[in-house]
């Protein structure tokens, strides 16, 4: 299986301090560079986090907008 | 009289913000209610199989052959993590209304963390990080091992919100900037209010949040209050959802 590629760039946003900052992929493990969409490995070039209740949920999109993949926090423990 | 939006907003109190209409049926153990299929599982590597078919959706559902946790004298659980039960997924899935079922493709029990809780861990200063679930583009939803024991709404409200941001992309386009938008900015404008703070956050959220209570509540006198706090939106949904139950 090739090795994908990816544009080179990351931007994180947090939604809920309003905050933005870029990184280089190859600062961030595979797992969050790259989304599987039907067997490939997508670049993941946006990250999209806020808080939900007492979960944070983060946002992967691709160059093109497209939401590959959410990630949600498990809750705290409850009585 | 008539109330104000605000005033509508304050009098529908807390359950607009912070405590959704949740999904009946907390954590029950037992086989989940007629009308749910399980098939027999197929053994594959170190997982099993079913076929799990709900409201006429058949979904695959992989499950990790995981040991049991431990229980010292004194009662408490140590040891390995555990995961939700097949039974507790059909029971979740038989909770979803079709316009959910109809955007997931198959569930997967992970027998380890998310590879990227370290990262995420780091990356949000918060050093207890677990993901508990990750719903990708295909319709793949991943759920991963806790230490605790998690009801099954947890699985069912977290799928209704975010397939609603499964079907508003297919219905509507990545861009919540585009035209195809238009008709829900419209009626979130029209509307007033905001069914909940995190809706607040982008276009995208304020679906997702509004419609997991639009079909959360369906069939209950909630939904008629909800109706009249936000029928812009909700006639929206009236014609998003008639439209995804005739094309089947």
């Amino acid at each position: 299986m090739s090795v994908p590629t990816h544009p080179g760039k990351i931007v994180f946003v947090d939604q809920d301090a309003g905050t933005e900052q870029v990184k280089s992929a190859d600062q961030v493990p595979a797992s969050v560079a790259f989304a599987s969409v039907e067997g490939s490995q997508v670049p993941v070039t946006r990250i999209v986090s806020s808080v939900r209740g007492d979960q944070r949920v983060i946002h992967s999109y691709d160059e093109g907008g497209r939401l590959l993949l959410s990630t949600v926090q498990v809750r705290a423990q409850r009585d | 009289m008539s109330l104000s939006k605000r005033d509508q907003a304050q009098a529908l109190g807390s359950v607009l913000e912070g405590q959704r209409p949740e999904v009946q049926d907390p954590l029950v153990q037992g086989p989940p209610e007629s009308g749910v299929r399980i098939s027999k599982p197929t053994r594959e590597g170190g997982f099993d199989s079913y076929q799990v078919t709900v409201k006429g959706h058949t979904l695959p559902v992989r499950m990790p052959k995981m040991d049991p946790p431990s229980t010292s004298q004194n009662g408490s659980v140590y040891g390995e993590r555990t995961n939700h039960t097949i039974d507790e997924v059909a029971r979740a899935l038989s909770q979803l209304p079709p316009e959910t079922l109809s955007v997931l493709t198959r569930v997967e029990l992970s027998a380890t963390r998310n590879p990227s809780d370290d990262y995420w861990a780091q990356e949000y200063n918060t050093p207890d990080f677990t993901s508990y679930m990750t719903c990708g583009e295909e319709g793949l939803v991943t759920i991963y091992p806790q230490t605790y024991p998690l009801g099954t709404e947890d699985i069912a409200e977290t799928l209704i919100h975010e397939a609603g941001h499964a079907w508003s992309f297919q219905q509507w386009g990545n861009d919540p900037e585009a035209k195809a938008w238009s008709p829900w900015k419209a009626a979130a404008e029209k509307d007033g209010i905001s069914i909940s703070n995190y809706a607040t956050n982008s276009p995208t959220e304020d679906v997702s949040e509004t419609s997991a209570v639009y079909l959360a509540t369906r069939g209950t006198p909630e939904h008629e209050r909800f109706r009249q706090a936000f029928p812009a939106r909700f006639a929206v949904l009236d014609q998003v959802f008639a439209g995804m139950k005739a094309a089947g």
